[in-house]
């Protein structure tokens, strides 16, 4: 097998497994007959409810439709919106990526300069405060930070909306309360990346060769701590896509989180199915392009291959 | 990537040989006071009983949100202040820690069992175990979180060692793969090689010659670790997952409080910087230990 | 017979605002645009297909009913013309004539059989347990039905009225089937469906053609906003001007901001412990025990800060058949202690007290102050907190153990929806309850009042219903709920005992707004 043909077989058996895994937890946990139906039905309710969503067949048969319909990309009616699964998942697509993307881009933007200045001015007060501000970061939870942020901007200054989906106002607080997070651990990740990209004897050589302190940490330093940054920010990517949901519920945000947390406490099998699906194979699509970066990005990874 | 060996990147050797034994000492202290801060926090969950003034679950219902006793309002019985069902703030902080330290811990720890043994298979012996390994994570990874974390708590219902367990669900991925990378290295180099050579039976060279080579990585990892799981109980608490009444966290403080986030400041204030403080500390021992204990970092 | 979502819980979830970003001028045509947001959001566009509260509320604005209730909670008119009891299983409908759905379709005979046979069968929708009484639907002519009970129905023009009970085109839902329907809306009321962006925006727009009172704004949006604090947040900072479910604590803040004032109204849900198939509470004097440990009255001033009030009987004081003379039970733990005693648990008792979290107002609150009060009386009350599909299972299943909070109510405002549908003998509490059984005193009036047409006649016997039930408490009674909903001053709203928003219910009418809170 080549690699690639090896990846994408990796990868379908994750996503196999992720989406068998789902399937039996959703049935471990509850009965979505007695989600949908009012607080006191009676047995025949729910037979009738049961029949209805078809899940009172044995595990197994509903595994096979499962599966088969599965493969289509049809992952059936939702049980509580009465309409087609995928697509309500694919409705809340663009509002997660947007709010993933911009947290990513920020964080990314202001912490990998950071990092490098914490390092390159390692011992300095510059490195001092970065670093004290990135373990704040790391010591604040999300929900605490989104809510200062909605009370200082949003009610007190008025600067931006308090919540919902809209303009570029409306993701600024999301998007800074979910980089707060991520940016902390990227400066403190960029910080000794570069370090350790300083120290090594090539870096030496440059400096000694009298090539300016900016020239050899941008040019040679970015292009080797670059590595681990990117599996890093591919790795946040994959998860913030199903973990944006406190900052999806605090801000009034329609991502696929919320979707999919609402979904889950109300056992609604196909939108839970559908959505884990999606969320597992843009997980696999991030690492294959991650990958793909981290081969250019290194051609003794490349010459390995 | 993930599956990728990513060694955990080691601050530069900063280790020049006339500044020696000044760096040293430099960075001693770097863990020194850490665990000095940690220790008072460890004291005040051993003696809580002691030194709260209260039982942290008794209620004042006609005392509730009343601010620290040093502003206008407060009460001088109450610190720090009452909560939202006038239960002392100071004591549910004092028994918090009881809680939200072990948890964290606990998860770590398990997290680490886990991830060490799987990530040590995986890089020793390669191949199918290898290849099995790394779909676990993966599946692990790319399953949602919250339906992971509710399916566990549906089923066994809100145990305290349940949450442990969903917590070292999100650490044992991390441990497995830094692990499963040191020991691709680790295991081809000639010492191992060697040993293998000489008919060192497989247990050997995996606890004699791996395992001592992984453990101040993992204790390293661990201790980062340790910060990010406190905070994430908070996140499930907000989830209304977390630690349940009438157990005293500080997620879950934190996270009742948030409401009053704007009438009573004290509410999520103190909660808050208990978290701030310890999550910094472990983390700046983290650090700290990264730097004395990283095996690579001592060879150079 | 009721919309039971209630006792599943959503009161967190429900919460509503309302904005609007023009200044009306007080002109014929709807100017200005009014964004109505909530805590969670409208799951589908089907009446038939939710039974949760927070979702239903937007019908208001585009389905009509053939019945409402006035602000009293009267019966009135709405499609239908008159109703009248024809005999003591048929009811005669007059329908109101010309008028036209959003998509052009007559509203006539049709619709209305459609509709009420579509949910008269049990199983077909999330609300049909609330028509089954209906037999069949006969077309007299277009503007004129008859309905058909199967046994005497003394609550059907209620039911008409009643959530589920929207009206349907039945062309449309022919050509664009269930799912159709699910997405889009196409009802009678004065605003038609514009846009759906779900869990972000819900947009109608004024219906030109509406047969009643013209809308009064161009635009009406509900957007949810889950976290409490930011709901309270959006209405502060003026991005929302209507928030239902404030918490009591921000009702100080509400009130003196000069631009924001408080409406309140009781809602017709009640606070109740169901109590479970542990053998200790299956004793009169346990259960009586545990309603005299409670201090309500300190919960109420504090934890509620006065929004709610205690109730001792089945019934809401704003249900029919609520029972005056009926007083409330004192504080009482020494009384409580000595019931506990006779009963044989002197040496304590251990029960699990359990809650939902974020689906009832204050739940866990609740469930934490009572357990220390029933420690003060030793039980041994342990916490539980419960996911809510776990919660459903329990109730769905009836395999309630210990003490379950519920908030039970009903949405006909009559003593049967929580009498006879929690306390018959396969009812929640009924199984677990002696004398909810078969043959009892309880049995025989309970049964006897849901058949009985005559309006006083059904009173008496409720009155004697709720004796028994303060005498012999089946649960542990809590108090009613107070809604309370925080208003922006640039419009004039109205609760309704009902909670509902109806698009009649808020107006830019200068002269009512915020009772002297506005600036």
């Amino acid at each position: 097998m080549t690699r690639l043909t090896q990846r994408l077989f990796h990868f379908a058996i994750v996503i196999l497994g992720v989406t068998t895994l789902v399937f039996i937890a959703l049935r471990m946990t509850g009965d979505p007959a007695l989600m949908l139906l009012p607080g006191d039905p009676t047995p025949e309710d729910i037979m009738l409810a049961r029949q209805k969503l078809g899940v009172d067949q044995p595990w197994m048969t509903q595994y096979i439709t499962f599966i088969g319909n599965a493969f289509r990309g049809n992952f059936g009616v939702s049980f509580q919106h009465g309409v087609d699964a995928t697509g309500l998942v694919f409705e809340r697509l663009p509002a997660t990526a947007a709010l993933a993307g911009s947290a990513l881009l920020l964080a990314a933007a202001f912490a990998i300069p950071l990092g490098i200045l914490a390092a390159v001015f390692r011992g300095t007060v510059i490195d001092l405060i970065v670093m004290v501000l990135a373990v704040i970061g790391q010591g604040v939870p999300f929900f605490w930070l989104g809510l200062m942020l909605i009370l200082i901007f949003g009610v007190e200054l008025r600067w931006f909306p308090t919540g919902g989906y809209g303009g570029w106002q409306h993701l600024i607080l999301p998007s800074l309360t979910l980089a707060g997070y991520i940016a902390a651990s990227t400066a403190r990740l960029a910080r000794s990346s570069m370090l350790e990209v300083l120290g090594r004897d090539y870096m030496r050589t440059a400096r000694a060769k009298g090539l300016a302190l900016h020239v050899v940490v941008l040019k040679h330093g970015l292009r080797n701590a670059a590595i681990p940054l990117i599996t890093f920010l591919g790795l946040q990517m994959g998860l913030l896509l199903g973990g944006t949901v406190v900052v999806e519920e605090i801000f009034g945000w329609p991502g696929v989180g919320r979707l999919l947390l609402q979904a889950i406490s109300y056992r609604d099998y196909p939108v839970v199915q559908a959505a884990t699906f999606i969320l597992a194979m843009i997980f696999v699509l991030v690492n294959i392009l991650v990958d793909l970066i981290y081969t250019v990005l290194d051609p003794r990874i490349r010459d390995q291959r | 990537m993930t599956t990728r060996v990513v060694p955990l990147k080691p601050s530069a050797p900063d280790v020049t040989s006339e500044k020696t034994t000044f760096r040293v000492r430099r960075r001693h202290l770097k863990i020194v006071l850490p665990i000095a801060v940690l220790c008072a926090v460890v004291a005040v969950a051993v003696f809580a009983p002691a030194l709260a003034p209260f039982d942290p679950t008794a209620q004042h219902l006609s005392l509730r949100l009343r601010p620290p006793s040093w502003i206008k309002g407060g009460d001088p019985r109450f610190l720090l202040g009452t909560d939202h069902l006038g239960r002392d703030i100071l004591s549910r902080l004092y028994y918090g820690a009881r809680v939200s330290l072990p948890i964290a811990l606990a998860a770590t720890t398990t997290g680490a069992l886990i991830g060490i043994t799987l990530g040590l298979l995986s890089g020793y012996f390669r191949g199918i175990v290898d290849s099995i390994v790394t779909k676990l994570i993966d599946i692990q990874l790319s399953f949602p979180f919250i339906l992971f974390a509710i399916a566990v708590i549906a089923i066994s219902g809100p145990k305290l060692y349940m949450l442990v367990l969903v917590l070292a669900a999100r650490s044992w991925t991390t441990f497995a793969r830094v692990v499963r990378g040191e020991t691709f290295v680790i295991g081809g180099n000639d010492y191992v090689v060697a040993a293998r050579a000489l008919g060192a039976s497989q247990p050997r060279v995996i606890f004699r010659h791996i395992l001592p080579n992984i453990l101040p990585l993992a204790v390293v990892i661990g201790t980062l670790d340790i910060g990010a799981l406190i905070i994430l109980e908070s996140t499930l608490s907000f989830l209304g997952l977390g630690v349940q009444p009438p157990t005293v966290s500080w997620g879950r403080e934190l996270s009742e409080a948030r409401q009053y986030i704007q009438l009573a400041w004290w509410t999520t204030t103190f909660p808050g910087l208990a978290l701030l403080v310890v999550v910094l500390f472990v983390n700046l021992l983290g650090d700290g230990l990264r730097d004395i204990l990283d095996p690579r970092l001592r060879a150079r | 017979m009721n919309s039971k979502s209630r006792t599943l819980g959503y009161a967190a979830a429900l919460a509503t605002a309302i904005s609007w970003s023009c200044v009306a001028p007080a002109s014929a045509q709807p100017t200005g645009q009014l964004v109505i947001a909530q805590g969670t959001d409208a799951v589908t566009m089907d009446p038939g297909n939710t039974t949760q509260m927070t979702a239903m509320q937007p019908f208001n604005f585009v389905y009509e009913k053939l019945l409402n209730r006035d602000k009293d909670m009267k019966l009135v008119p709405e499609l239908a013309e008159s109703w009248k009891s024809v005999d003591d299983l048929t009811w005669e409908i007059k329908l109101r004539k010309g008028v036209k759905f959003h998509n052009g379709e007559d509203f006539n005979a049709d619709s209305v059989k459609f509709t009420l046979d579509r949910l008269r069968v049990a199983g077909t929708t999330a609300v049909s347990g609330g028509f089954t009484t209906i037999d069949s639907v006969n077309i007299v002519d277009p503007a004129t039905v008859r309905i058909v009970t199967k046994k005497p129905d003394p609550l059907l023009p209620a039911r008409l009225a009643q959530w589920g009970a929207q009206m349907l085109p039945a062309g449309y839902f022919k050509e664009v089937g269930k799912e159709g329907l699910a997405r889009k809306a196409v009802g009678t009321g004065p605003y038609r469906f514009a846009e759906w962006r779900k869990d972000d925006r819900l947009v109608f727009e004024a219906n030109p053609n509406y047969w009643g009172e013209k809308p009064k704004f161009a635009r009406v949006i509900f957007r949810p906003i889950p976290d409490e604090f930011a709901r309270v947040s959006a209405l502060m900072s003026g991005d929302v001007d209507l928030v239902v479910n404030i918490p009591v604590d921000f009702v100080d803040k509400v009130k003196t901001s000069g631009s924001t004032y408080l409406s309140q109204t009781y809602a017709s849900a009640t606070d109740v412990f169901l109590l479970g198939n542990d053998e200790a509470l299956k004793k009169r004097e346990v259960r009586l025990a545990l309603n005299l440990a409670i201090d309500r009255k300190s919960m109420i001033d504090t934890l509620f800060r006065g929004f709610a009030r205690p109730i001792a009987q089945g019934a809401a004081p704003t249900d029919f058949g609520y029972n005056p003379n009926i007083k409330d039970y004192p504080y009482d733990p020494e009384q409580a202690k000595k019931l506990l005693a006779e009963a044989g648990y002197a040496k304590g008792l251990s029960l699990t007290v359990q809650s939902s979290n974020g689906y009832i107002l204050g739940d866990t609150l609740i469930v934490e102050a009572v357990v220390e009060m029933l420690k003060k009386v030793g039980v041994d009350a342990q916490p539980r907190v419960l996911e809510i599909a776990r919660r459903a299972e329990m109730l769905g299943k009836k395999q309630v153990s210990g003490m379950l909070l519920a908030n039970p109510g009903s949405t006909l405002f009559d003593a049967d929806g929580i009498v006879w549908r929690l306390l018959r003998p396969d009812g929640l509490a009924g199984v677990y309850w002696p004398r909810g059984q078969e043959g009892t005193d309880l049995f025989k009036l309970m049964e006897e009042a849901r058949y009985t047409i005559d309006e006083n006649k059904r009173r008496d016997l409720y009155y004697k219903a709720a004796e028994i039930l303060h005498d012999d408490p089946p649960w542990v009674y809590l108090w009613q709920e107070f809604f309370l909903y925080g208003v922006s001053c640039r419009v004039s709203f109205e609760a309704r005992v009902d909670t509902m928003i109806l698009p009649a219910s808020i107006s830019v009418d200068a002269a009512k707004k915020g009772g002297g809170q506005c600036k």
